[in-house]
């Protein structure tokens, strides 16, 4: 008897070591070819601080946190009760305790969990240079059947350098961990991987994001550090310049938005990467570079706000900054990836999207995406590159006209470098000769112009993602995607046939192409990650949505899981 | 009393450059004005600007000419310029003192001003040259800055002295950016 | 600096870099002048005018770059370093020059000023400095005095001790610092090419006066001096002379020897090489 998914939390305080557990746990995994997924759950503290790693392993791919928690492990219980809320237990769990770390929390025992007792401390202590989580990642593996061949391969890759003497200890421990829990029989083995021979890769939505901007043509990045974007930067500084572009770190995010947009200026294509704090100072710049039409990206790792919140935690709620939050009438591109993996292909297509359109492009990830490693098939090349349209003929009779009023709304720009082309960008409203102009017909040419180069152009496909049939729907985005794509899919296990729409293309409003995708449906399930609701309102303000509708919000910091989804979509049926 | 005699007395290419600047200068500075005249609605002294424009750059055309048959004239950077008496080329009004409901006798005041500066610059190199065609040169150009200041000088005739309240404005200024 | 060239047979003008704008600001201002200085600065040099980008921020000063015939960017209020050193760290063979004043760049763009000033990118600041706000209608500035009592805003005067350009701008780390006056436009151009050439940033504080808002600011003419000393390269002894100085002083404080940033780089690797990190 296999199982199709394992859950495991790895918890400990100072120094235990559990986070490294985690990783080499989702390591040795992909490894023997399952898919997974691992995030991360830590205190305040910068060092010895209580922290989970919780893990999600699967023969098939991941798409977001599981139901409940299958396995927990704990190398102690120190303020565990923080996290007890992330930890969602049954009577079918198993929860793994050191009897010298003291009896199991209330707040755990309580979901009538199986308890194993192992004594990891002692364990471990009878190992020159033992440590625990290495005893507690042993049995772990025992328990889920992890081949034993996964594991050593993580071993040598991530203590091969420290000699020979590491390498025995973790190996010493890991079997005596392992030995303990041979005997248990939990009936927690997971089923056994797939290999369909396609490339795996081990990623964290933070690295595609940043892979994304460099397959899109990025060669600048202005960064100033903000948890949960800053892996984003801290990835581009050295592959920018491996690949010929430059990494600048600013005094603040007034400035990275500024320096980004004064390379773009020069023709260089830029990124910078914030969350909701950062990219409430930048909103004055990214207004400039819509109307001086500056194509620049902004990377936007949601966490819970507002103001400071909860950094470490996801939420969906800067949509409605991302989408409203410049003054004046702003029309800009907002998009949102829909899986970790998928945060490469939304990146790279926002800058490639940004540089046609000559304009700003924000891209809404989250902590939940961001900050969490998936192991997924290597994703598709897309088409998707960074190309300008730049201006041709220039010191001819005509002056160069910067924001000539084209049909397609596009101007072709002169970039400096280019004879003839001189002119002087500016953010306030202008004629189409760059220069200064309140005038009434002026600021009706330019206004609509800027609107319609965004809703004229075509962006096929790519502006959702759409699957499976039926008449009622599921309406998503961004990491509420994932949960949502697995709860429709145990539906359709069952045979109940449900849509999913994702839409990746936020703004601007494919109405046209939503009723399509929802033609036929009659019940509508919004599904977000926000306390008001703002992707259902902004729905409402721009879509016309079929038949009855009900909406799934809720904030952050507790991930939506499947089970919810599938719950309420069940009381819709 | 002046110990160093100034750089444009030197030899002719250098009189020629300066004698260029100067003249340039002049003719830039009056249009410059002018626009400026005109971004404020003055329009009557943007006329007046605009006049004198073209009247020193007939002078400035003369000496190009000069400077034609001469060949090629020493480079010279703006700050190495020696003027007898001032810090910018002498007959190049000066900004400051223009004001947006200036009257054509303030404007003209001003350009008697830059012609009496400019014929003092030829005259100090009149005075202090050992080259004799520089001599010959600078007093001829001396002669002719002395006309335009006669010229401005009867001009200004025309325009008597505003009453004190000329630059009274009832509105404040605007606001912009 | 590495300045790119005018490669004309003809050698330029100054009105080769003027565009056929004209400025709005009201006669008599001081920026008049400041731009005569700037584009006399640029013919001089020769400047290659695709090759040269001005930047600025908001304020009358800031309305220079439509003025000129190069390419420009007229942005934000306070973020015109930023945007500048975006542009220099990304093509570092072009030109640029940054103009603002005293607002824009003390006050609200006060934090990039002093971090522009560490950085160190080889561009120029110019600055013009009316120690008013002029496009809101004359309200105290970071360097107006304390006891200025014209704004309605104010009416007590701001209370509060000016900020001091020269000094600021040493004790934060620019490599080149100079200060000028509108009224003489040659040594204004002077300051600039001696700004643009020296390698790093060079801040040129120009003393401009505001005709309308602070009249009194024209008899500036007779407060002004020469600085009187040599340009040190030692940042100490410049600092020292800057605190004896009266504010009024004219000439270049400092033109120092540290070492512009300008990050290089180049492609050693295909993003094919780099996604197969990421394979399991």
């Amino acid at each position: 008897m296999t199982v199709d998914s394992v859950t495991i939390a790895l918890v400990g305080s100072g120094g235990a070591g559990a986070m490294t557990a985690g990783q080499m746990l989702l390591d040795a995994a992909a490894n023997v070819g399952w898919y997974g997924l691992m995030s991360r759950s830590t205190g305040p503290q910068i060092r010895g601080g209580e922290a989970a790693a919780l893990v999600r392993l699967s023969p098939t791919p991941v798409h977001g946190p599981g139901d409940r928690f299958d396995i927990i492990i704990a190398f102690d219980w120190q303020n565990v009760e923080r996290f007890a809320a992330e930890l969602p237990l049954s009577d079918k769990s198993v929860i793994i305790t050191d009897p010298s770390q003291g009896e199991v929390p209330a707040v755990l025992a309580a979901s009538g969990a199986r308890q194993m007792e192992l004594p990891i401390k002692e364990l471990a202590g009878r190992i020159p240079g033992g440590r625990v989580n290495m005893v507690g990642l042993g049995a772990v593996a025992a328990t889920i059947g992890l081949p034993r061949a996964g594991i050593d391969a993580v071993i040598q890759k991530a203590l091969g350098k420290k000699g020979d003497a590491a390498v025995q200890a973790s190996n010493a421990g890991i079997d005596a961990g392992a030995k303990e829990a041979a005997g248990w029989n939990l009936g927690l083995e997971l089923a056994a991987p797939n290999k369909n021979g396609a490339t795996r890769w081990n990623i964290s939505g933070n690295e595609a994001a940043g892979l994304g901007a460099l397959k899109g043509g990025v060669k600048f990045c202005a960064a100033y550090p903000i948890t949960p974007a800053t892996e984003i930067l801290e990835w581009l500084a050295p592959n920018l310049a491996k690949t010929g572009g430059k990494l600048v770190q600013a005094e603040d995010e007034l400035a990275s938005i500024a320096m980004c947009l004064g390379a773009s200026f020069s023709g260089v294509p830029s990124i910078t990467a914030t969350a909701g704090p950062g990219l409430s100072l930048m909103t004055e710049c990214i207004g400039l570079g819509v109307a001086s039409e500056t194509p620049v990206v902004i990377v936007d790792v949601q966490r819970g706000g507002p103001s400071t919140g909860i950094p470490t935690k996801s939420e969906q709620s800067d949509l409605n900054i991302a989408v409203y939050g410049l003054h004046g009438d702003a029309p800009h591109l907002v998009v949102g990836p829909t899986s970790i993996g998928d945060c490469l292909f939304t990146t790279q297509w926002a800058v490639h999207l940004a540089e046609a359109l000559q304009t700003v492009a924000i891209v809404l990830s989250d902590q939940a995406m961001g900050q969490s490693r998936a192991v997924i098939d290597k994703p598709e090349d897309a088409p998707y590159t960074a190309k300008r349209l730049l201006a041709t003929d220039l010191g001819g009779e005509g002056k160069y006209l910067r924001y000539a009023n084209t049909e397609s709304g596009i101007s072709p720009v002169a970039i400096p470098g280019m004879p003839g082309g001189e002119h002087t960008a500016d953010g306030l409203e202008h004629a189409e000769n760059a220069l200064p102009s309140s005038q009434a017909s002026d600021h009706q040419k330019q206004l609509d112009k800027r609107l319609r180069k965004l809703t004229s152009y075509d962006y096929g496909d790519a502006w959702a993602d759409i699957e499976g049939e039926g008449e009622i729907a599921v309406v998503t985005w961004g990491s509420a995607t994932g949960p949502s794509r697995e709860a429709v899919r145990r539906l359709e296990a069952a045979g109940t046939k449900v849509r999913l729409v994702a839409i990746r293309l936020i703004s601007p409003v494919q109405p046209a192409k939503l009723a399509a995708a929802l033609d036929g449906v009659t019940k509508v399930l919004v599904v977000e990650q926000t306390h008001g609701a703002q992707f259902h309102k902004f729905l409402r303000g721009h879509y016309d949505l079929p038949g009855a509708v009900s909406v799934f919000s809720r904030p952050g910091p507790l991930p939506i899981r499947a089970r919810e989804v599938h719950e309420t979509l069940l009381s819709l049926i | 009393m002046k110990t160093k005699v100034l750089n444009g007395a030197s030899n002719v290419g250098m009189f020629l450059a300066h004698a260029l600047e100067l003249e340039n200068e002049a003719v830039d500075r009056y249009n410059e004005l002018a626009d400026s005249m005109e971004s404020h609605n003055n329009v009557e002294v943007a006329k007046l600007f605009h006049d004198l424009a073209t009247y020193s750059a007939k002078h400035a055309e003369e000496v190009k000419q000069l400077a034609r048959e001469h060949g090629s004239l020493p480079k010279v950077a703006p700050w190495e310029f020696q003027w007898d008496a001032t810090k910018e080329s002498p007959e190049a009004a000066a900004f400051e003192n223009a004001h947006y409901l200036m009257k054509p006798h303030h404007a003209l005041k001003m350009a008697l001003l830059s012609e009496h500066q400019g014929n003092n610059y030829y005259a100090s190199v009149a005075a202090e040259t050992k080259d004799p065609e520089v001599a010959r040169l600078a007093r001829e150009f001396a002669d002719e800055e002395a006309g335009h200041v006669e010229l401005v000088r009867k001009w200004l005739e025309r325009y008597p002295a505003p009453k004190d309240d000329w630059s009274d404005d009832p509105d404040p200024p605007n606001i912009s950016d | 600096m590495d300045t790119h060239l005018s490669d004309d047979a003809v050698a330029p003008v100054p009105g080769d870099y003027k565009s056929d704008v004209k400025p709005i600001w009201c006669p008599g201002c001081g920026d008049y002048s400041v731009l005569a200085g700037i584009t006399r600065a640029m013919a001089n040099m020769g400047l290659k005018r695709e090759d040269t980008v001005v930047v600025s921020g908001i304020g009358c000063s800031s309305r220079i770059p439509a003025y000129t015939s190069v390419y420009g960017y007229h942005t934000v209020h306070g973020r015109s370093l930023a945007v500048a050193s975006g542009v220099k760290l990304a093509r570092p063979e072009l030109n640029v020059l940054i103009f603002g004043g005293d607002g824009d760049g003390f006050s609200i763009g006060g934090n990039h000023f002093l971090h522009a000033c560490r950085r160190n990118v080889d561009m120029t600041y110019i600055v013009m400095d009316n120690q008013v706000y002029g496009m809101t209608k004359g309200q105290a500035s970071p360097t107006t005095e304390a006891d200025w009592c014209e704004s309605k805003l104010t009416p007590e005067g701001p209370g509060v001790n000016p900020i001091q350009p020269v000094a600021l701008a040493l004790a934060c780390g620019a490599n080149f610092v100079a200060r000028g006056f509108s009224n003489d436009p040659n040594q204004v151009a002077r300051l600039i090419v001696e700004g643009v050439k020296h390698p790093g940033f060079s801040v040129i504080h120009i003393l401009s006066p505001c005709v309308t808002f602070r009249p009194e600011q024209r008899g500036w003419k007779s407060t002004v001096h020469p600085y009187g000393r040599e340009p040190t390269d030692d940042p100490n002894e410049a600092m020292r002379a800057v605190l004896e100085d009266d504010g009024f002083g004219l000439g270049i404080f400092l033109a120092g020897n540290r070492r512009p940033f300008q990050p290089e780089s180049t492609a050693t690797r295909s993003i094919a090489q780099i996604e197969e990190g990421f394979a399991v």
